[in-house]
């Protein structure tokens, strides 16, 4: 069932890149998106320019000068909101060099929060990812973007009557997105996403078992996110203030906003990317 | 020390015997009435059982479980008893296929004999001893080797009908042989100990001076009548080693010269051809 509509969404973002491209061939408006000076931001070295505002289903952006923005991610706030416990996160990111064809971006935040196990216990999180994004303009159409992005992610349980502890895993994540411009409405892009290092989940807690008691400094095997990967063939569409990227891939699914990944398997295999958002 | 066991590389004469016999008869005997060996592996066992509770069928630990849907949703659970959530599953704090170390703290039972009545329920006393052991966790199956020490650990031995006081204070080391999966039952596994420390057990009030045991030895627990010593007996640790076993009512030796059938209280050795050597 999964298999069938993620074939289906597939299907849809093809024919709606195809269809909109051709009618973006003869561009009708001159304050389309994709120009030289408005670019994408997420998985590229660009960012807002000064007072330059992004409001999205996944992601809020703010430009404080030409080379500095903030962002928070909307769904840890809502998630959390759900489940009783907002996650705090933000994101800043400045494009420290853009020039001719190059951009260089780095970027850090953090997101905290807390995830209600049980009645008693509750388990707390923190992350701290850290970036850094390069941009080549080859041409008017053609861009490519690399960057890497690590994540530390450290947590503590507590509360439970069976474990009180701490949990560490730091992850390694590589991109590279290619940007064809189709028209300047539609670009095409075709992201790869790999992760060549995770290191061991590292957990310190204690067995409550009365007599013997039990404490444990585990490692965790997740070697099956080591090398996890996603390709992603999508489309950004970019209108005067609205804009939606769209796209559906293959094998992991990696969670804007949470920086985790979840393992092909989990989801069949199915890596979609979806925002909606406004700049203005 | 398991090559030696494995290997035996002393040439085992009367001579040899007659300077032996006696700490072999001792040690034996010390370590078979005390039963300190079966303290050490019920801990591990009890660990082993725990840890199985909480792992699920893909060998992940499960911490503080809780069940999510069917009947007893939001209750505690273990994620190795599928009784615990019927119609939901358990789910937590999950540690794919762990690896690590297990630190267990274990308060001795003590020498109360209202510990055998089953409605008593005794509160841990630590001036009972404690025994504190380092198990390893090996992709989830508890790891070959565990050690630890035992701290004046204070226990109850029971000999027909009767139950004799006994104490163990020192160091051991535990070889189950290989890594040992959650649902294996260690009784049944051949143990190599390595133990240096103090034996508290007097069965009939003569001598009540404790015995210093520095020891190799073997037991399997499933087999109460089994027990293989290791006798070293060069200028160098394990330089000069063969093996004293007991089983059940026959005893024996196994050599660099071979195997041969003995007898402590006889006094000598032989093989299918007769007497060997005496001392």
């Amino acid at each position: 069932m999964l298999r069938r509509i993620g074939t289906a969404l597939l299907l849809v973002t093809l024919l709606a890149g195809v269809t909109s491209a051709g009618m973006g061939l003869v561009p009708n408006s001159a304050r389309a998106y994709h120009t030289y000076n408005v670019r994408l931001l997420d998985t590229t070295a660009y960012s807002l320019h000064r007072r330059r505002v992004r409001i999205g289903l996944m992601k809020l952006s703010y430009g404080i000068i030409d080379q500095l923005q903030v962002s928070t991610y909307t769904m840890p706030w809502i998630l959390g909101a759900i489940f009783e416990d907002v996650a705090p996160n933000l994101e800043l990111k400045s494009t420290l060099y853009n020039r001719k064809r190059l951009a260089l971006s780095v970027s850090a935040g953090f997101l905290e929060g807390t995830i209600k196990q049980s009645d008693k216990t509750k388990a707390r999180y923190f992350l701290i990812p850290v970036s850094v994004a390069s941009s080549v303009r080859i041409n008017p159409a053609v861009s490519t973007h690399f960057g890497a992005l690590f994540t530390a992610v450290n947590g503590d349980a507590n509360g439970g009557e069976d474990i009180e502890g701490a949990v560490v895993i730091d992850f390694l994540q590589l991109w590279g997105m290619l940007e064809w411009r189709l028209s300047r409405v539609v670009a095409f892009t075709f992201t790869v996403r790999w992760v060549p290092y995770v290191s061991d989940v590292v957990v310190n807690g204690s067995l409550d078992t009365g007599n013997p008691t039990v404490d444990l400094a585990l490692e965790a095997d997740v070697s099956e996110l080591q090398n996890a990967f996603a390709v992603i063939p999508g489309f950004v569409f970019s209108w005067d203030r609205a804009n939606i990227r769209l796209g559906v891939g293959y094998s992991s699914f990696f969670v804007e906003g949470f920086f985790l990944v979840v393992p092909g398997d989990v989801l069949t295999n199915i890596s979609p990317e979806f925002d909606v958002f406004i700049r203005f | 020390m398991l090559n030696a066991f494995e290997k035996p590389s002393a040439v085992v004469d009367g001579e040899i015997m007659g300077a032996v016999a006696d700490e072999i008869a001792e040690a034996a005997n010390e370590i078979e009435g005390s039963e300190f060996f079966e303290e050490i592996l019920a801990v591990i066992i009890e660990v082993q059982q725990e840890l199985e509770q909480n792992t699920n069928e893909n060998g992940d630990l499960i911490l503080d479980g809780t069940c999510n849907g069917g009947a007893n949703d939001g209750g505690a659970c273990a994620a190795g008893a599928d009784a615990d959530c019927p119609d939901g599953t358990c789910v937590g704090l999950t540690v794919p296929r762990p690896n690590g170390g297990v630190q267990v703290n274990f308060i001795c039972d003590g020498w109360d004999e209202r510990q055998f009545d089953p409605d008593y329920e005794a509160d841990p006393d630590p001036a009972n001893g404690t025994i504190a052991l380092i198990v390893t966790l090996d992709s989830g199956s508890i790891g070959r080797v565990v050690w630890g020490t035992a701290d004046n650990c204070r226990y109850l031995v029971p000999i027909e009908g009767e139950n004799f006081q006994a104490s163990y204070d020192g160091g051991v080391a535990v070889d189950l042989g290989d890594p040992v999966p959650l649902d294996e039952d260690i009784t049944e596994l051949l143990v190599t100990f390595v133990v240096d420390g103090i034996i508290g057990f007097d069965p009939i009030g003569v001598d009540e001076s404790p015995f210093r045991i520095n020891q190799s030895f073997r037991v399997k627990l499933a087999d109460t009548d089994g027990l293989e010593i290791l006798v070293d007996i060069g200028e160098q640790p394990l330089e000069e080693t063969f093996n004293y076993f007991f089983q059940g009512t026959a005893q024996g030796l196994r050599a660099a010269n071979g195997t041969f059938g003995c007898s402590l209280e006889d006094r000598e050795c032989s093989d299918e051809s007769g007497p060997l050597f005496s001392w």
